[in-house]
């Protein structure tokens, strides 16, 4: 196991990307996460709490159907598409450890969206594969961490 | 593993609840919802069968202030307990930063939680981690049942080798050790990170400090 980390020059380099491919394919959310269920970014036209849940279950339904390839014989499924009455969902592998998810609507199409993905992937995955396995001392970052002097990180309701 | 968002100025951490088949980590991650102020924590998600038997995974996220200059998320993650779902197990584990083993009190309940402590070492293995490298607690819950094996059985039982642990007495359904099984392991995967990250002396001072304290307090 190893700590993970995007800097901030990586960080805004990564939301432009997403930013482009969530205006270009007209959705309404693209996520990029780790493997473990960790938002590395994402870009929504509305932001909320209950995006922490979509990344969550998107990548345990991604490592599902991977184990479910293996079954019959498939490395990976490379993308996984989930279609709503009114909202659909994309996911798609970005190399090993990481995925992009789209949530969209009926003014898009699949296709739409695979292509602007498609479009974005080469600069992507270089960047994803810049900060595989970067630590936070490998990344350059200058920060200081230390914990609060609190006794409870969580402090029950009155 | 850890994942620190410069931009964001977030510091994400994977926790994850294991343990024998209704030893209580979805009565763990139902309490610790129930308990907690709104503007901490997300929605609770179950993945459940008809039966209310975990299928894939709970979820629950929180956020603290506890490392300052971050916002602190960590993820709550349960694992079904069944036999059959070791394959599911083996993916929630995927990037955990820590684990609370919840294990069932009672007396005909000990050689399940043993084999699901073995259980919880094959699985890290497979994602090249174990036990030593990993911070975890051991919740020893139902303490209430009449049935109960003494704490001490369950100590050598379960927490024993090179890698003993604290562990805390519980009884979830009554909020009973609930949230102390949670700070626990909050602190102890923050006090991982900060050593790791070995970046502030006085961070990494404070980290320690914290971790003694808390295994002076516990049953270590």
């Amino acid at each position: 196991m190893f700590n993970s980390a995007i800097t901030e020059q990586q960080g805004e380099a990564l939301r432009y990307m997403l930013s482009g491919i969530l205006v270009r394919a007209e959705t309404e959310a693209v996520f990029v996460c780790d493997r473990g269920g960790n938002i590395v970014d994402h870009v929504s036209l509305d932001e909320k709490e209950l995006d922490v849940t979509i990344a969550a279950l998107a990548s345990g339904a991604f490592a599902a159907t991977g184990e479910l390839a293996k079954l019959i014989g498939e490395p990976t499924f490379r993308s996984v598409y989930h279609k709503g009455e009114n909202k659909s969902v994309y996911m798609q592998n970005l190399g090993p450890g990481f995925l992009i998810l789209v949530l969209f609507g009926n003014k898009t199409t699949v296709g739409m969206v695979k292509l602007c993905i498609e479009k974005s992937l080469n600069s992507l995955e270089a960047l994803l594969t810049e900060m595989r396995g970067q630590t936070v001392q490998s990344s350059g970052a200058k920060a200081t961490f230390s914990m609060s002097g609190s006794d409870s990180v969580f402090k029950k309701k009155e | 593993m850890s994942f620190v968002n410069f931009r964001k100025k977030e510091i994400n951490f994977k926790i994850v609840y294991y343990g024998p088949g209704r030893s209580g980590k979805t009565t763990n991650l139902e309490r610790i919802h129930t308990m907690m102020p709104d503007d901490i924590k997300g929605n609770m998600t179950m993945l459940s069968t008809q039966e209310d038997r975990t299928l894939y995974f709970d979820f629950l996220p929180l956020k603290s202030n506890a490392i300052p200059g971050f916002t602190t998320r960590f993820q709550l993650y349960t694992v079904p307990g069944q036999p059959i779902y070791d394959k599911t197990r083996q993916l929630v584990l995927i990037g955990s930063d820590g684990v609370v083993f919840v294990a069932d009190s009672q007396w005909e309940q000990m050689e399940n939680n043993v084999l699901s402590f073995e259980d919880l070492k094959i699985n890290l293995k497979t994602h090249n981690t174990s036990l030593e490298l990993l911070p975890y607690v051991l919740q020893f819950n139902k303490r209430d049942l009449p049935n109960v094996a003494p704490i001490k059985y369950m100590d050598f039982l379960i927490n024993q080798g090179g890698t003993r642990t604290t562990y805390v007495d519980a009884i979830a359904t009554k909020d009973i050790g609930v949230d102390v099984t949670l700070n626990l392991i909050c602190k102890m995967v923050m006090a991982k990170f900060i050593k790791d990250n070995n970046m502030s002396p006085g961070g990494l001072d404070e980290a320690s400090s914290v971790a003694v304290t808390e295994t002076e307090k516990s049953h270590v």
